[in-house]
């Protein structure tokens, strides 16, 4: 019973957790300042109201997810996902974009972004040689070129390089 | 006015702004063609290329691409039964049945035609009815704006997804994102982390980007890719013309009204027009029985009303600040970057702009009528480009177009946690257009909130003796409730359903 609450409100439990850690980080992250008696509400007023109401309406949630559960009185639920996601490749997606950031100072857009394409292309699948090479090419050369004549945005050039 | 019409007439029909509106119509066809990239994917990613042009070039590139996608979505619909954008959903319903039986050609123009004339219509009624709302407007003061915000806002997480508590819990965090940066009244940092990036607030555009952008592209790379099936064979290729359109002519002028009609109502869309206008369409046929196995009035019925729907979700965004869908959202964005607040003032202040932004709809649906005609015969090869080839593509776009915002990899940053943010909102079906809607409107809920209760030296009863707020409360408590005490009554009732 409580594995189905979990599995079925894990969206309203971080919520939750989210606006708890936001309403307790309010008093650390907003100064008051004496003159703010002006209109009966100061700068922690809104933020205080909106993560109150975060935890309650997640409260709300995970209380009626639990009600619809007992209702049904089963506690081995499925998710009735009728598409299957591939996680993997999201998480490996992110990763590589996360990697171009740290890389990006160092190496350059160039080089940083024919790997990144590369790499998202492996990723997806279903991609011939030449199309990955060629595509990285096209997104990387002429991009940074047209942007830095046209737009005039210069995009790192790469500390190693000088 | 007069003046603002003519500045508005000799902005629009500069070369470079004519330009501007058949690249971002070309934009918004390609992307809107293409299964699972939206129309608002295709305007944020434009939106950061907008920074170095004058504000009336960069909202008319952003209206070509509005316009065109907005169509676009009933082009995979026709060819492929897979909508581009949800709003081209029950244009698949009889495009689909046509394109099996080789006439593909007649629907998608019967498409292009029923868009045009629905998009123009929708233009007209910006033309005519903005300029008296806003007028209207004019009188309103902090009390009123916070009402008004306040009913958006939650009419917006109301009517977003399936879940009311999912919506406003969307809308929330919209709000508490906006709280980030310097306070609006007295000026302390708020949730900073001594971080002097975070100083200024959160990015809108970084957001737009990784909440629909990045959001988008990791949803596609989760989905198995799928083998599309395309129907070629004794394809005729017969073009229809303006006359021919002609039989369904009372019902592309009802559905462009219905699209309207809606359009104007903050959070509905082009979604919710096309089923109105498709069963309306269906209801009051002739012919009912061709619905849904290939009938032309069917396609021209969805595709009027949900390109009725784009200029007058505008009507409410340009008066009174309150985007009607996350298209007006990102425009609204638009707007603020170039240092112009949306609202009534604006047409004060800013007339000719505005009339530029309407004439500006007119144009775009004239070029997108152009285009299209030209562009049928590609439309299948559009749709064909794998997925493969064109995510990595919309991805270098969304990080460059991140990095431009700031010229620093802080954008690119946040945009890749939105982005992760965005979709983990896809996979548990909590809606993104009260987040990005509340973005928008958090400073100016909070501020109109704060000066009212300054006026009033604290006094919430401020919103309920001014007549205009307490309205708008009151609808606000009508919207938020009536779906319960509507069930309660059903349960009690069940006869009389």
């Amino acid at each position: 019973m409580l594995g189905a609450v979990i599995k079925r409100s894990i969206s309203s439990i971080v919520t939750l957790m989210v606006g708890v850690v936001v309403f307790l980080s309010i008093p650390s992250q907003i100064v008051i300042i004496d003159s703010e008696g002006l209109s009966s509400v100061d700068a922690r007023t809104v933020p205080y109201l909106i993560t109150s109401l975060i935890i309650i309406i997640s409260l709300i949630m995970i209380i009626s997810e639990s009600v619809k559960i007992r209702k049904e009185q089963t506690d081995t639920l499925e998710d009735k996902s009728s598409e299957q996601t591939n996680y993997v490749r999201v998480f490996l997606a992110f990763l590589a974009i996360t990697l171009w950031i740290i890389a990006l100072p160092y190496i350059g857009f160039n080089i940083a972004t024919i790997l990144l394409v590369a790499s998202v292309m492996v990723i997806i699948g279903n991609c011939r040689w030449w199309q990955i090479a060629l595509l990285s090419l096209i997104l990387s050369v002429p991009i940074n070129y047209l942007l830095a004549n046209v737009l005039r945005v210069y995009l790192p050039s790469g500390s190693i390089f000088g | 006015m007069v003046d603002n019409f003519f500045y508005a007439l000799s902005a629009v029909f500069q070369w470079q702004n004519i330009l501007l509106i058949f690249l971002g119509t070309a934009i918004g066809m390609v992307f809107g063609a293409l299964p699972g990239l939206t129309v608002t994917l295709a305007v944020t990613l434009v939106l950061p290329f907008t920074f170095d042009l004058s504000p009336e070039s960069g909202i008319i590139l952003l209206t070509g691409v509005y316009c065109a996608g907005t169509y676009a979505g009933s082009i995979s619909a026709i060819l492929i039964n897979t909508p581009g954008t949800p709003s081209s959903a029950a244009t698949a319903w009889d495009g689909y049945p046509l394109t099996q039986k080789g006439r593909s050609f007649e629907a998608l123009s019967i498409a292009l035609h029923a868009s045009v004339i629905g998009g123009l219509i929708s233009a007209v009624a910006l033309i005519f009815f903005a300029p008296m709302l806003a007028k209207t407007a004019l009188a309103f003061g902090p009390p009123e704006r916070f009402a008004l915000t306040f009913f958006g806002l939650t009419i917006i997480a109301r009517v977003s997804g399936n879940s009311m508590s999912k919506g406003f819990i969307s809308a929330l965090f919209g709000l508490l994102i906006a709280s980030v940066g310097v306070d609006p009244i007295m000026g302390v940092p708020r949730f900073s982390f001594n971080t002097f990036y975070l100083y200024g607030g959160i990015g809108m555009i970084e957001v737009f980007i990784g909440i629909f952008a990045v959001a988008e592209i990791f949803n596609q790379i989760g989905k198995r890719a799928e083998a599309r099936v395309l129907s070629k064979s004794g394809t005729q290729k017969k073009i229809m013309r303006w006359k021919d359109i002609v039989p369904h002519y009372w019902t592309v002028v009802k559905s462009s009204v219905i699209g309207i009609v809606i359009g104007v109502i903050p959070g509905t869309g082009g979604s919710i027009a096309s089923f109105i206008a498709y069963d309306e369409a269906k209801r009051s046929s002739k012919e009912p029985e061709k619905f849904g196995k290939g009938s032309f009035e069917g396609i021209a019925a969805s595709e009027s009303a949900n390109n009725g729907v784009t200029a007058a979700t505008l009507i409410p965004t340009l008066t009174l600040g309150i985007p009607g869908n996350t298209v007006a959202a990102i425009f609204l964005g638009a707007l603020l970057i170039h240092g112009l607040t949306p609202g009534p003032q604006l047409f004060v202040n800013q007339g000719g702009l505005m009339y530029t932004i309407m004439i500006s709809f007119i144009v775009a649906n004239i070029v997108m009528y152009v285009q299209g005609r030209f562009a049928l015969k590609w439309f299948d090869k559009i749709i064909d480009i794998p997925a493969g080839i064109m995510l990595p593509v919309i991805l270098i776009m969304c990080l460059v177009g991140a990095y431009t915002i700031s010229n620093s990899l802080n954008s690119v940053i946040v945009a890749l946690i939105f982005g992760a943010i965005g979709y983990a909102m896809i996979k548990f079906e909590y809606p993104t257009a009260p987040l990005v809607i509340a973005i928008i409107l958090g400073s100016m809920v909070e501020e109109s909130m704060r000066q009212s209760l300054i006026l009033s030296d604290g006094s919430g009863m401020i919103f309920l003796t001014r007549p205009i707020s307490l309205v708008f409360f009151m609808l606000t408590v009508f919207v938020t409730f009536s779906p319960f005490v509507i069930r309660q009554w059903r349960k009690r009732n069940p006869k009389a359903i």
